[in-house]
């Protein structure tokens, strides 16, 4: 061959690398599609607007505006929980379980910034969250049915954090304002390790205890009256969760029920999120086939007089080792397109307020919707960093206890490997048991725990279904005996799910703490299997009788079960009706390796 | 034989290019003129990223007033020239204590403004005296609106303007601190022999405010903003918002100034139409009603 030929060679061949680089994405597969081999821009998106994320991402990817240079760029949403992403970006982000790092982090608020920041330099690392644009914003309100709204005059007459705060701590419940039919005030708050709503939550609590509201300093926080104050608003707290979803969810189904009052009375959350749940949408996604149907009993937000917090959705381009510079460019072009007149539209369309000036507020946030645009008034100040972290770690304390029992399927179906593919992964059991260890550490000392496991065959007759492996003690006390047990479990025979779960919801039942968030932790892989299929209707029919009439009513004791559907056979279909009936959530870890995460979450209602 | 002539005298011309390169940078130190070929760049004010964005085939870099005006007195900037408001470039020079930019043109403008939300303005208005104005809205600040006439849950009386360091921000200091003394012709010597003046200064100067988030933020962040007419005649949509005109009266002036290439400023007229197209006024007056650049510089805190 001569050199002229090589020389042809050679540029087909850098031409051909040249084409590859610039290979628009395929549209073929689910979702966003293969970003092929454009620049990537992964971002970790709060949950209440991954939808509007996704809808924006697939606008852009593949547009004329998606270019840097000769490169095609690619946008690719993922939902996480805003706090839950800090705590990854704080300490270690773990692709194989976590999903890609992102170059972009949009938590719901630029709060989440610092506390990254403050937890990193107190770790001994750099920071890596800079200053982000907000491309819209939302408030935070406290969200009533319109009945006990109107019950306590709102709107004629302004209700703040501590009007709400103090009917929540008096033990005569609604009766305290000469509504005794309301029964006891149940307060919804999301656990402000995860969640946006409950970080704001937590501070606008914190200032109304203080009488303050701006300059909350960590004095502040020490006071006694500002811990009793949280320490007794915390107890009527129905029970935490990661986010504000599993309520609205929850509350949903009970007014569908003709039920709305009972499941809670005001719960914190975004302005969005009561336009959603007013239109039919409470999860503010509708799933294929869904139409949006308005509740019987629609929500007031109700804008509290002493100020409130907004949800600023910063876009963050993180300074972080992963992210290169093309990427930081690719990421700047995004963010333009999103602050565009008619991205912005697309925001209002959502429920969010927009980010620029050229849009104005208008449909959906009317009145019509529960919501007042000319709301609120005035704004809490957001705490300094150092204060927020103090805060944080103060509420694990300061949280309500929970008494939890724990119950592991050991069927045999968990002896199978968590991963085909790698002989390595070990069994389903093996992960379950290493992140129930870690888990145990994830409760607080005072907590009461149990530990409960179900196959068939079980105990010294090989008769049980059922079997205690640790009674309910103190977590401080039971904990490394719970760890120990834990390591000795193996896999056995069946799965009577049904009849265990009943049986395991009626003992937590029996031994009811009111001064507790009640509930049942419930993981499984597999579905009810107990050699008798004919009464399986009956059994799963009477499970989810005996859980509904346990949640609803004034009286009732509300023990919420929470069932982890684990690995691709698990029943979840079935585990969602459970979680549906006890007014709770369903988690799912299909994939083996996010078991921990999974739990993790879980936890979070406690 | 051949071969090695000719790398031989490669590397002699690259010694040679470098070597004269390396002179031309020494005879300029670090304040040397850009050679007036290549493509223009010039500096602009955050204000105005977008309009500078559209002008075609020349490179732009969007920065804080400040910035560029402490980059050019240190001869540091390299820019051609600078869109900014008057009187920024004297700013510079000042800061210079030499003359570092030269010609200008003045493009457009729009009027200095408080926007204010309209409820709060007319609950406000009887404690000044029957117009609000940046002297008593200044000294209001922090105060809870009901000792000064309005409602409880308005909270804490919340104004202000963008950071000083910002090209608009530094105008409506100066402008509200006219409105403070009753003139635009007080002198740095007043801001001590006047009592009230530093607190009424820490008060509007407390917490950067910008006509953006007034907005998005309607009526919860600010109650009153110091903006431009322009802007809120684009952004307030159907916000109820007070547009009030200080006294003495001012205007935030745009101009192209020459910093390293004279070149830039035929960059006027395809800038002036996009600042029309985005609401700014044509036919700037001749003078902007602000104190002068010392006392502007001053109050920007630039000079140390």
């Amino acid at each position: 061959m001569t050199r002229r030929w090589w020389a042809v060679v050679c540029l087909a061949s850098l031409v051909a690398a040249a084409c590859t680089e610039a290979k628009p994405p395929s549209t073929t597969d689910q979702g966003l599609g293969d970003p092929g081999s454009c620049v990537v821009v992964d971002m970790a998106s709060s949950p209440e607007k991954i939808d509007l994320m996704n809808a924006l991402a697939k606008a852009f990817n593949g547009s004329k505006l998606a270019k840097l240079g000769d490169d095609c760029i690619f946008v690719r949403p993922q939902k996480k929980s805003s706090g839950g992403a800090a705590q990854l970006l704080s300490t270690n982000w773990d692709e194989s379980i976590d999903g890609p790092r992102p170059v972009v982090w949009s938590p719901a608020a630029s709060a989440w910034g610092q506390v990254v920041n403050q937890r990193r330099i107190d770790g001994g690392q750099q920071a890596i969250v800079g200053t982000g644009n907000p491309f819209m914003v939302t408030p935070l309100v406290i969200a009533m049915p319109k009945p006990m709204a109107d019950a306590l005059g709102y709107p004629a007459k302004p209700v703040g954090w501590a009007d709400i705060l103090n009917l929540a701590k008096d033990p005569n419940g609604w009766a305290a304002i000469g509504r005794p039919e309301f029964g006891p005030f149940k307060l919804g708050k999301t656990n402000p390790n995860f969640s946006t709503s409950g970080l704001n939550a937590l501070i606008a609590q914190t200032y109304a205890a203080s009488g303050k509201t701006s300059g909350l300093s960590a004095e502040d926080l020490e006071k006694p009256e500002v811990v009793s104050f949280g320490t007794s608003v915390e107890s009527a707290v129905v029970h935490y969760g990661d986010t504000t979803l599993t309520f609205l969810n929850n509350m949903y189904r009970a007014d569908q029920r003709s039920s709305a009052l009972n499941y809670v009375s005001a719960v914190a959350v975004e302005e969005k999120s009561v336009i959603d749940y007013n239109q039919g949408n409470p999860d503010g996604i509708l799933d294929p086939g869904e139409q949006p149907r308005p509740p019987k009993v629609p929500l007031v937000a109700i804008y509290p007089k002493e100020g409130t917090l907004f949800s600023d959705s910063p876009y963050f381009i993180l300074d972080a080792p992963w992210v290169d510079q093309k990427q930081k460019d690719a990421a700047k072009i995004f963010e333009s397109f999103v602050a565009q007149p008619e991205n912005q539209q697309q925001v209002l369309r959502y429920g969010f307020r927009p980010g620029i000036t050229a849009v104005p507020v208008a449909e959906p946030i009317t009145p019509a919707n529960g919501v007042d645009p000319n709301q609120p008034q005035t704004l809490l100040e957001v705490p300094q960093p150092r204060v927020l972290t103090a805060l944080l770690d103060k509420w694990a304390r300061q949280r309500k206890k929970a008494r939890v029992t724990l119950v592991l399927d050991v069927s045999g179906s968990m002896g199978d490997s968590a991963d085909p593919k790698n002989p390595d992964a070990g069994t389903k059991l093996d992960l379950a048991k290493q992140a129930i260890r870690d888990a145990v550490g994830l409760f607080s000392p005072d907590d009461d725990i149990s530990f409960v496991i179900f196959s068939t065959g079980l105990g010294p007759q090989q008769d049980q279904k059922v079997l205690e492996v640790v009674p309910t003690g103190r977590v401080a006390d039971v904990g490394e005996r719970l760890r120990s047990a834990v390591a000795a479990l193996s896999p056995i025979n069946d799965t009577p799910l049904y009849d265990v779960t009943k049986q395991t919801y009626q003992t937590a039942v029996a031994q009811f703490d009111p001064t507790r968030i009640n509930a049942v932790v419930l993981l499984t892989d597999g579905r009810n299997d107990d050699d008798e299929p004919d009464d399986d209707q009956r059994q799963l029919q009477d499970l989810l009788s005996a859980l509904r009439a346990g949640n609803e009513g004034q009286a009732s004791h509300a023990v919420r079960v929470f069932p982890i559907a684990y690995g691709a056979d698990a029943d979840a279909d079935t585990l969602k009706a459970i979680a549906d009936a006890s007014s709770s959530a369903v988690y799912k870890a299909t994939d083996p390796k996010t078991i921990s995460q999974v739990l993790n979450a879980v936890i979070s209602n406690f | 034989m051949k071969r090695f002539l000719a790398i031989t005298a490669s590397v002699v011309m690259i010694c040679v290019a470098i070597v004269i390169r390396s002179s031309i940078d020494d005879r300029g130190g670090s304040a040397a003129k850009k050679p007036s070929s290549g493509q223009v760049t010039i500096a602009c004010v955050t204000e105005l990223a977008e309009q500078c964005g559209g002008l075609p085939g020349i490179i732009v870099q969007v920065e804080d007033a400040a910035v560029t005006a402490k980059k050019i007195a240190a001869g540091t900037a390299h820019i051609d020239g600078w869109v900014t408001f008057d009187p920024w470039p004297e700013i510079a020079n000042e800061l210079a204590r030499a003359k570092v930019t030269g010609k200008s043109a003045r493009l457009v403008a729009s009027r200095l403004v408080i926007a204010m939300v309209a409820e709060r303005e007319s609950a406000l208005a009887p404690t000044c005296g029957g117009a609000v104005n940046w002297k008593c809205l200044g000294q209001a600040i922090g105060k809870q609106w009901t000792e000064v006439g309005g409602r409880a849950d308005w909270g804490t009386v919340k104004a202000g303007s963008p950071a000083a360091s910002s090209g608009l921000g530094l105008l409506l200091l100066g402008n509200a601190a006219s409105g403070y003394f009753g003139n635009a012709d007080f002198a740095t010597n007043d801001f001590d022999t006047d009592p009230g003046f530093n607190f009424w200064r820490s008060n509007v100067t407390s917490t950067p405010a910008s006509f953006s988030e007034f907005i998005l933020k309607f009526p919860a962040a600010f109650s009153a903003v110091g903006t431009t007419d322009r802007e809120v005649q684009a952004g307030k949509g159907s916000r109820d918002v007070a547009l009030l005109t200080p006294d003495p009266a001012a205007s935030a002036v745009v101009v192209l100034a020459e910093v390293d290439d004279q070149r830039a400023l035929d960059l006027a007229d395809d800038l002036t139409a996009l600042l029309k197209q985005a609401g700014w006024m044509p036919d700037p007056p001749d003078a902007t009603g602000l104190p002068n650049p010392g006392v502007l510089l001053a109050l920007s805190g630039l000079a140390g």
